[in-house]
C-alpha cells in the first residue's frame, strides 16, 4: 500500500504550506501523520512517547518544508527528518531515564478485522521484539528495513563506522529471527 | 517456520499508512497531535487568529504564542512586576515606572534573577499543550528581544494581531535622559517597546516572502533567524540553507551561498539538512566555475548520503567533470 504522497512530482500542498497555508499543511500532516507514528513506533522503545516524539517530527518536517526541493521522494525526506528527531528524542530520554526503568507498552486492540488486524499484530509483535534489542541494533535495522537507508548512509546518520553498521545489522537480524520465529514456532 | 529472508523483514517493516506498530488513535486525539504541531511550527489557528482576519501565519502564531504566554507565565509575570516595585521602593529618585508594562519589565539585565523563574516570552519553556514534548529536537528557539524599528518590520506582520502590550505605539515616546546622579542601573530600560519575536515567527515570515519571490526581504528575515539562535537548532538550519538557496538560484551569489551552507553543514554535519547543505555546496562551486571544490564537494556528498535520490546525478556530474569513478 502507498500513499498519495509517493508521487514523484512536488505535491502543490507543500508549496502552500511553505507559504504559510495551515489548511496545505495540515492536510499533508493528517496523511503523514500515521507514517511518522509507526516509524516513531519501530525507532522508539514502548508506546509511552510515541504521540509526543511523532509531534516533535511533524514540527521539524513543517519547518524544513522550505527546504525540500522536491528532487526526491517527499516521504524519504520526511523519514529522514522523522528519523532523526527520534534520534534526539531517544537521547534526551536516554539520558532521563533510570537504569532498570522499563519502556511501558500498551496492550491495545488491534487497528480493525481481518488482513488489517493481522498486519497490525504482526508489526505490534515487530515492535514488540525490537524493544528486546540493544538500541543501536533497532536503530540500524529500522534506518535499513523502514526508511530504506544504506550502509554507508546508516553510518553516517548514527556516527558509526560501516563495518560497525554491517555488524549490527547482522545482529539485529539474526535476534529478529529468533524472536518472530519463536513466537511462530 | 522458516527464517525470515530480508525481504520478509522489509515487508515486515514498510512505512505505509496501514495500521500499526504505533497504536491506533482516536480523531479527537490527531486533532491535538496536528494542532499542536502546526500552532508550533508558526501556522495560524483556523479563522485567521483572534479577530484578526486576512492576518499572516507569523503575526497570527505570534498573537497565539503571546496568549499562550500571558496565561502560562503569569506567576512570573506577578514577579516581574513584584520585583520592578521593589527596585522603585529601593531607588526614591528613579521615575515613576514601576508600573511599566509587565512586557518590559522581564528585559532588565539588572532584576535578581531569583525574581525571575522563567523568561515569559520564551515560548520553549512554555508547553504548546499538554501532549507537547517538553524538549523538542527543533526547540523553538526564542530570539533575543528586540525593539521593532518599523524599518525592519516585517511586511507580513499585521499590526491587528499583537497583543496592544507589546505592540509598539508608532509615535515613538521621547526618550528621556534621566537626572544625572540619580541613574539606577536596576531600573528597567525605558521608552524601549519590546516585541517578544520568536525564531519561528521569523521563519514563517520568512518563508512567506520566499514564496512571494520576495527574494531579498525573505533573505533578511532568514538571516534574522541565523541571528538568533545557536546554530545547531532546526531553526537555524533550516534559515541557512534557505537563505543559502536564494543566493544561490536568486540573488547571483553563489560564494556567499557556499558559506551559508557550509556554516549549515558545520554546525550541524549530521543534520537533518546535511543533504541539502552538501548538494548545495556541490551547486555553488558550480556556479562559480571552481572545478576543484565543485569535485570535492561531489564526493563529499557521494561520501555522506551515496544512496541519496541525487547520487546518480552527482556521479553523472563527477563524470562530466572527467573524474575518474
Amino acid at each position: 500500500m502507498t500513499t498519495a504522497l509517493a508521487a514523484p512530482a512536488r505535491d502543490p500542498r507543500i508549496t502552500a504550506a511553505v507559504g504559510g497555508d495551515r489548511a496545505a499543511a495540515e492536510s499533508l500532516c493528517r496523511e503523514l501523520l500515521p507514517r511518522v507514528r509507526n516509524l516513531v513506533r519501530y525507532l522508539l522503545r514502548g508506546d509511552a512517547r510515541v504521540d509526543d516524539v511523532a509531534q516533535e517530527a511533524l514540527i521539524a518536517v513543517l519547518r524544513g518544508l522550505a527546504t525540500f526541493r522536491g528532487d526526491g521522494r517527499f516521504e524519504s525526506w520526511v523519514d529522514r527528518i522523522v528519523a532523526r528527531t527520534a534520534f534526539a528524542a531517544i537521547r534526551r530520554i536516554r539520558a532521563q531515564t533510570q537504569p532498570g526503568e522499563h519502556a511501558a507498552v500498551d496492550d491495545a486492540p488491534g487497528a480493525d478485522d481481518g488482513d488489517g488486524r493481522d498486519r497490525y499484530a504482526l508489526r505490534r509483535e515487530l515492535a514488540e521484539a525490537l524493544d528486546r534489542l540493544p538500541q543501536d541494533q533497532r536503530e540500524s535495522l529500522v534506518l535499513h528495513f523502514a526508511v530504506g537507508m544504506t550502509v554507508p548512509e546508516i553510518a553516517d546518520a548514527v556516527a558509526a563506522p560501516i563495518e560497525t553498521v554491517r555488524s549490527r545489522l547482522r545482529l539485529g537480524k539474526a535476534a529478529l529471527r529468533g524472536a518472530l520465529g519463536a513466537s511462530h514456532a | 517456520m522458516r527464517d525470515l529472508t530480508d525481504r520478509d523483514l522489509e515487508r515486515l517493516f514498510e512505512l505505509d499508512d496501514g495500521p500499526g506498530p504505533a497504536c491506533p488513535i482516536d480523531e479527537p486525539r490527531a486533532q491535538t497531535i496536528l494542532a499542536a504541531a502546526l500552532g508550533r511550527a508558526g501556522f495560524s489557528p483556523p479563522g485567521g487568529g483572534r479577530g484578526g482576519g486576512g492576518a499572516g501565519a507569523g503575526a497570527a502564531a505570534r498573537a497565539g504564542v503571546r496568549a499562550k504566554l500571558a496565561v502560562v507565565s503569569g506567576g512570573a509575570v506577578v514577579l516581574a512586576i513584584a520585583a520592578v516595585a521593589w527596585i522603585a521602593t529601593r531607588s526614591p529618585s528613579a521615575p515613576s515606572r514601576a508600573s511599566a508594562s509587565a512586557s518590559v519589565a522581564p528585559n532588565s539585565p539588572a532584576l535578581p534573577s531569583t525574581t525571575m523563574p522563567d523568561d515569559p516570552r520564551s515560548p520553549s519553556r512554555a508547553p504548546a499543550s499538554a501532549s507537547a514534548a517538553p524538549n523538542s529536537a527543533a526547540p523553538p528557539s526564542t530570539m533575543p528581544p528586540v525593539t521593532a524599528p518599523p524599518a525592519t518590520a516585517p511586511p507580513t506582520a499585521q499590526p491587528a494581531t499583537a497583543p496592544p502590550t507589546a505592540q509598539p505605539s508608532p509615535p515613538r515616546p521621547p526618550r528621556r535622559t534621566p537626572p544625572a546622579r540619580t541613574v539606577d542601573h536596576r531600573r528597567p530600560p525605558r521608552a524601549q517597546p519590546v516585541v517578544a519575536t520568536t525564531l519561528d515567527d521569523l521563519l514563517a515570515q520568512a518563508n512567506a516572502a520566499r514564496a512571494a519571490h520576495r527574494w531579498r526581504a525573505a533573505d533578511a528575515l532568514y538571516g534574522r533567524v541565523v541571528a538568533g539562535g545557536p546554530p545547531a537548532t532546526l531553526a537555524v538550519q533550516t534559515a541557512l540553507v534557505a537563505s543559502a538557496s536564494i543566493h544561490l538560484e536568486h540573488l547571483a551569489d553563489p560564494a556567499g551561498a557556499a558559506r551559508r551552507f557550509a556554516d549549515a553543514l558545520a554546525a550541524e554535519p549530521q543534520g537533518a539538512l546535511a543533504e541539502e547543505a552538501r548538494w548545495g555546496l556541490a551547486e555553488a562551486a558550480r556556479a562559480q566555475a571552481d572545478r576543484v571544490r565543485e569535485l570535492r564537494a561531489l564526493d563529499d556528498f557521494l561520501a555522506h548520503h551515496p544512496g541519496s535520490v541525487l547520487a546518480a546525478q552527482a556521479r553523472a556530474r563527477r563524470a562530466a567533470l572527467g573524474a575518474p569513478p
